[in-house]
């Protein structure tokens, strides 16, 4: 099999070659890693190293599907191995305009940044100045909530952010092309140039790191090598480096299989590539699923939606799931793949318990099958979270209810996160539930029985008394909202 | 002048004179300075026990660790093994016994950080654990006292007590902080010869970052340079912590005889640093049918972790913030320090100010509710008054008092009243969604308290090409301190900022200097920048006659007719007679002028005499308010806040650009200590949120789309630089009005009948926790 062990990207325009053997640079070392130690450029700030702050955010193009236009995205440098960035366009700050100390040379977001005085210590800066390129980049309205979102990754401590959203409606009010826009065939072209559909395989520094370009390149990988660790945007695995300093051996990273992002639906039902990353998921989805829109559009930050994965958030199990409730309480399958074959199972199998998964040592998740709710269906899904955006939940909960003409419970579901060491049902609640009258009397109750069913944890999050009560508030809280829905 | 630099203007102000670097990334932060050859990276082992008997560190191990090339424990310091701001009492690295999980019991330098990072986990470390004090109620029950109490007293305070017509009394808490700059704590130290050391240092204090490291070397101070250019971030956070890193730093590169490049890195910088303190406070209120208060006694109780640092200071600062913007006849406030198993706390912008303001606003609201009134009729009728009930508990009289001006402004631009109607309304008919409104008063005391820091100093320079540098004491950190001191002295001596430069703060250029805190940058730099300008002003007068004398033959020029204006010096008696600054600078070297001057100033007419609790402890007050609205969702405890209305008194401002950036920024870095920002500890000493997926500071969808922000117009001060006021940290406690809104909306939940036990900060989980208490 042919392989290659360099990568070719382009930085801010710039053709760069990285032989990792040749060089001696460890293959998983993060893009913000080389920036500032490899190509000293030292705008890409890192402030957390844990894709937390968005002080290292960077943007990444490609071309979309039609191979005629550049797709930005804003990224978290520091939890982005460089590999993942093959073939691709890496943006910083400094690749914006050609460095200047005359304000009408800056690009239009930064510009505003100027002039509405919206940097004070200037540490977080650039990290937003690339968020804001990404969103001056969005073909779509950019209103507050949509520029909400897009900075809701990026912290800054000094400002207030109340200049940085004036700045940003500033830039985004009046948006003509910009450098980017001007070059963009040419960008295409030397984009078009570096692609080689070549396996990634590179052995350095201890590190075997091996980034297949098939889906059959990867099958015959992962078979081969069970022991190494499967990344794709890689979000949380980059975690064991950049946070724990941890060596990681062996990686197949298989970001760049195409069959993993495939998305299709129909009235019944989503069936989302595993390798499909959230953002583009929920970009995907928003109309036809407003409840999991909901909790995508809390899910991290943008830059990590725009890197992480749902395979990747299912296969991690976690006690929080984030997006599981929700498709468990939909009855979610997944497909699974591998060598010899595939198999589909409901995802209520597929997590095993606390971050144990079914998935055997030669697979991989390639779709989620999520039934989407009837119209006489109701679906919601809550977070409870310290602070609204950016945050793991303390709690959350998904719920799904079917009541008929006389008003009576026909079906329920409701899986709650963070009450337990996996995403639980609530199965008590359920029974009681079945068949009685969805009214405030009945869901009192069911509240009295849903607060003594879990035993959860007190953790750096919160207490356990207040996840038995924010549980039973959020029970309360779809109560509300069907009523309100309904009247 | 070879080239015009441009400072870009925008609302007609200077932008922040970084801020075309800012946006591209040019600005040059310490860690982004090139390596030097051979550098070393450091990172530092970390006790894994709260509380313990050192009884054997082992580095044999992790001495053949790759890479390693140093390691350093507390034997190997040349010097004092002590890196106390004030009171001796902090170790630089533990030797005999550990005080806080996270305390240095040895530092590691390799080729690259990661080696380091692997080399300290091989450390061997065998300590005997002790039960940890970890909160203040347990510090108190062990009586581990950390310095004498203080007190500050006035009136009759038992006496009146007991004829007063309500009592009112409970207990208040507040959380600590973390200061959560962007940038972590770092410095590369640079050895040279003769015990020289070189410091790029993370320090709102360069004067006592070399000190320390002077100590713990065991050398003297002119040996050892700190140099500063900007921090990413600070507010309080790097005023003592920042020796830390530095004094450990340079043990490194004086061992190692390279430079050294200690960064902490986020986990580490939040585990191991000092945060804002926690209080608990119990207090006693009197008052009478209308609310006027007649007697306040208040007992802060501030957790200084294990060591003293500036806790004093601090505590000091809430005693003398106890009473707010209320004159109250009786009072008695009392201040304790608690020692415990945790890092020492440290400053953090408001420095004590807002843990002591919060007790006696929460218990005003508490006699609104209990009196059945609005709030602001209570806080009306106690304010300040400006030529009668205008003295302080301390004695000092509250000159210039703006309260009054400031409240009717606010109540009008809010539209407070109709919004409280429409509150109410709101609230009535919303059974799971609650509304709350509050308006907060701050009168905020500028100087340092220790009075003799009140100094700094200026060294201002022309270069025979008229180009100008400023060198000041005063550290960038964000707040635009440079940006102002550019704008200072060109003001002063008549040029444009466009020939100026400021410079780096470095120790070889102003020594002995304060720190950069106490919110009084400006003012203490900004009088030592015009000092120095004055002093050069004065030369180039005096030389003027003769220069311009052989420009313009047969003219009589009198160096009092002399003025500097738009870069161009002139007989201001004679319109044709001018030089531009240029030519006329060249020419005054080429006559010999001294074109180099050090500046200096110190705050005139301040001192405070502890032991009795009376003085005059600030230059003057600024004074500032705000109004905020939120919304809160009972089920889940999730607060919103809908609108903040916020009016500051910055006096004639410098930039009121950077001004209002100062306040809002103050004000949602409050709102985070309010709001979002818990700390909570296992029972072993372990800090549960010591990163930022468990640490919460605000996002930008935490502040509200309505957010007014007005600086008081037409109000000068008096006897300040270019009659301005400090801005840094009185807004900072502003966020406490939405604190109290949040009250006001959990008190909502039972008409208002219950006094709601909320905390701060509020967080979902203490918001529900507290309406399930109300029941």
């Amino acid at each position: 099999m042919k392989t290659k062990n360099s990568i070719s990207f382009l930085l801010n325009g710039e053709a760069v070659h990285i032989d990792f053997a040749l060089q001696n640079i460890k293959p998983s070392t993060t893009v913000l890693n080389w920036l500032r130690n490899y190509a000293h450029h030292t705008e890409t700030k890192e402030g957390c190293a844990e894709g937390d702050c968005g002080a290292c955010t960077v943007v990444v193009a490609q071309p979309d599907k039609s191979s005629q236009k550049l797709i930005y995205k804003a990224v978290n440098s520091c939890l982005l191995f460089l590999p993942s960035i093959d073939g691709k366009l890496l943006i910083t700050s400094r690749g914006l305009a050609p460095e200047t100390d005359n304000v009408n040379i800056l690009h239009p977001v930064q510009k505003a940044i100027v002039d509405e005085h919206a940097s004070q210590c200037g540490f977080c800066t650039p990290g937003f100045v690339m968020s804001l390129f990404a969103l001056y980049h969005k073909s779509i309205d950019a209103d507050d909530n949509e520029i909400n979102n897009a900075l809701a990754g990026n912290l800054c401590r000094c400002t207030g952010y109340d200049s940085i959203r004036k700045a940003a409606k500033v830039a985004l009010n009046d948006r003509n092309p910009d450098r980017f826009d001007q070059l963009e065939h040419d960008l295409l072209k030397s984009l078009d140039a570096l692609q080689q559909n070549t396996m990634f395989d590179a052995d350095c520094q201890n590190q075997r790191y091996l980034k297949p370009a098939t889906i059959n390149e990867a099958l015959a990988a992962r078979a081969a090598w069970p022991e190494a660790l499967v990344v794709n945007g890689s979000t949380d695995a980059a975690l064991q480096q950049s946070k724990h300093f941890k060596h990681i051996p062996f990686i197949l990273d298989i970001s760049g299989i195409n069959e993993f992002k495939n998305f299709n639906k129909n009235g019944f039902q989503i069936e989302a590539g595993a390798g499909l990353s959230l953002e583009d998921l929920r970009l995907e989805i928003v109309d036809a699923f407003p409840a999991l829109n909901d909790i995508l559009s809390v899910f991290a930050s943008r830059q990590i939606r725009n890197a992480a994965t749902l395979g990747g958030n299912l296969g991690s199990a976690s006690p929080i799931g984030d997006t599981t409730p929700l498709l468990l309480a939909c009855n979610a399958s997944v497909k699974l793949i591998s060598i010899s074959g595939s198999r589909t199972m409901p995802l209520s199998e597929f997590i095993t318990g606390y971050r144990q998964t079914a998935l055997q040592k030669d697979e991989f998740i390639e779709t989620v099958f999520i039934p989407l709710p009837a119209a006489d269906e109701k679906v919601k899904m809550y977070k409870v979270s310290k602070r609204h955006d950016m945050d793991i939940s303390t709690v959350s909960a998904a719920f799904r209810l079917k009541i008929n003409l006389e008003n009576k419970v026909e079906n329920f579901a409701a899986f709650y996160g963070g009450m337990a060491a996996t995403t639980i049902e609530a199965n008590e609640t359920k029974s009681f539930l079945l068949a009685k009258q969805w009214s405030q009397t009945t869901i009192e109750e069911a509240m009295s029985i849903l607060i003594g069913e879990f035993n959860p944890i007190s953790d750096a999050r919160s207490g356990a008394e207040f996840r038995n009560i924010a549980a039973a508030n959020l029970l309360q809280q779809f109560f509300n909202d069907t009523q309100s829905e309904m009247s | 002048m070879k080239k015009q630099y441009q400072y870009t203007h925008s609302h007609n102000e200077p932008v922040h004179d970084s801020s075309l670097k800012h946006v591209q990334g040019t600005t040059i932060y310490f860690d982004d300075m090139p390596a030097i050859e051979g550098e070393l990276h450091a990172c530092v082992v970390t006790s894994p026990v709260a509380k313990g008997k050192i009884k054997n560190i082992d580095i044999s191990a992790a001495e053949k660790m790759p890479g390693v090339q140093c390691i350093i424990t507390a034997k190997d310091i040349p010097g004092d093994n002590q890196m106390g701001a004030v009171f001796h009492d902090e170790p630089c690295i533990a030797s005999q016994r550990v005080d806080f999980m996270g305390q240095t019991l040895a530092i590691v330098a390799a080729n690259s950080l990661e080696e380091a990072i692997r080399a300290a986990a091989a450390v061997k470390m065998d300590i005997e654990p002790e039960p940890p004090i970890l909160s203040i109620e347990e510090a108190i029950n062990q009586n581990a006292v950390l310095q004498p109490q203080r007190k500050i007293e006035r009136g009759n305070v038992d006496q009146v007590f007991a004829q007063c017509k309500h009592v009112l009394s409970g207990r208040f808490r507040s959380g600590g902080q973390e200061h959560w700059y962007l940038e972590t704590q770092i410095c590369i130290a640079v050895p040279g010869e003769d015990d020289e050391m070189t410091c790029y240092c993370s320090t709102q204090h360069p004067s006592e970052s070399q000190a320390i490291v002077a100590e713990v070397l065991g050398t003297d101070r002119n040996r050892i340079v700190v140099e500063t250019r900007r921090l990413g971030g600070a507010f309080g956070g790097k005023e003592t912590s920042g020796n830390h890193v530095a004094a450990w730093a340079a043990l490194l590169a004086a061992k190692s005889r390279k430079a050294v490049r200690l960064r902490l890195t986020r986990d580490t910088d939040q585990a191991i640093t000092g945060k804002r303190h926690r209080f608990m406070s119990d207090w006693k209120i009197g008052f009478d049918e209308n609310g006027a208060i007649q007697a306040y006694e208040v007992v802060l109780n501030a957790d200084a972790g294990y060591a003293s640092d500036l806790t004093m200071a601090i505590l000091e600062r809430a005693m003398l913030h106890a009473e707010n913007a209320y004159f109250i006849p009786h009072i008695r406030i009392v201040g304790n320090s608690w020692k415990t198993n945790l890092p020492s706390n440290v400053a953090f912008r408001g420095f004590g100010q807002p843990q002591g303001m919060a007790v006696i606003e929460n218990a005003i609201d508490q006699i609104a509710r209990f009196l059945k009134k609005e709030p602001n009729n209570i806080r009306l009728l106690n304010f300040y008054g400006s030529n009668e009930r205008n003295t302080a508990p301390y004695g000092a009289e509250i000159e210039n008092n703006r309260l009054d001006s400031v409240y009717s402004k606010i109540v009008n631009s809010s539209d407070y009243h109709a919004r409280r109607k429409k509150i109410d309304e709101f609230n009535n008919q919303s059974k799971y969604i609650k509304r709350g409104l509050a308006l907060t008063p701050v009168k905020f005391g500028i100087s340092f308290t220790t009075a003799f820091l009140n100094q700094a100093g200026a060294l201002v320079h022309i270069y025979s090409d008229g180009s100008i540098q400023v060198n000041h004491g005063g550290i960038e950190m964000g707040q635009g301190l440079n940006t102002k001191m550019l704008q200072v002295a060109a003001e002063e001596l008549g040029v444009n900022v466009e020939r100026i430069k400021v410079t780096a703060t470095n120790t070889s250029k102003i020594p002995n200097t304060s720190a950069t805190a106490a919110s009084s940058g400006t003012d203490l730099n900004g009088m030592a920048v015009k000092n120095a300008i004055d002093q050069l002003k004065e030369r180039l007068k005096n030389v003027a006659p003769e220069i311009l004398g052989e420009m313009f033959p047969n003219k009589t020029i009198l160096a009092t007719n002399i003025v500097v204006e738009n870069d161009m010096v002139s007989d201001a008696s004679q319109p044709s007679i001018s030089c531009n600054f240029d030519e006329f600078v060249a020419k005054a070297y080429l006559k010999q002028t001294h074109l180099s001057a050090a500046g200096f100033y110190r705050t005139p007419d301040i001192w405070f005499d502890r032991p009795n609790g009376v003085g005059k402890p600030f230059h003057y007050y600024a004074f500032a308010m705000s109004v905020s609205e939120v919304e809160v969702n009972i089920l889940t405890g999730r607060a919103k806040l809908l609108r903040a209305d916020l009016i500051e008194d910055a006096g004639q401002s410098i930039n009121s650009m950077i001004d209002k950036g100062q306040v809002i920024g103050g004000f949602v870095q409050g709102l985070g200590w309010v709001t979002t920002e818990d700390l909570k500890w296992n029972k072993d000493g372990k800090l549960l949120n010591a990163s930022p997926d468990t640490y919460k500071i605000p996002t930008i969808t935490d502040i509200p789309v309505e957010l007014n922000i007005e600086l008081l117009e037409n109000a000068p001060n008096h006897n300040t630089i270019r009659r301005s006021k400090a801005v840094g940290e009185p807004p900072f406690p502003l966020a406490i009005s939405a604190w109290l809104a949040i009250k006001d909306a959990v008190s909502a939940v039972y008409d208002h009948q219950i006094e709601p036990p909320l905390s701060i900060p509020a967080t979902n989980e203490e918001i529900v926790i507290c309406i399930a208490k109300m029941k």
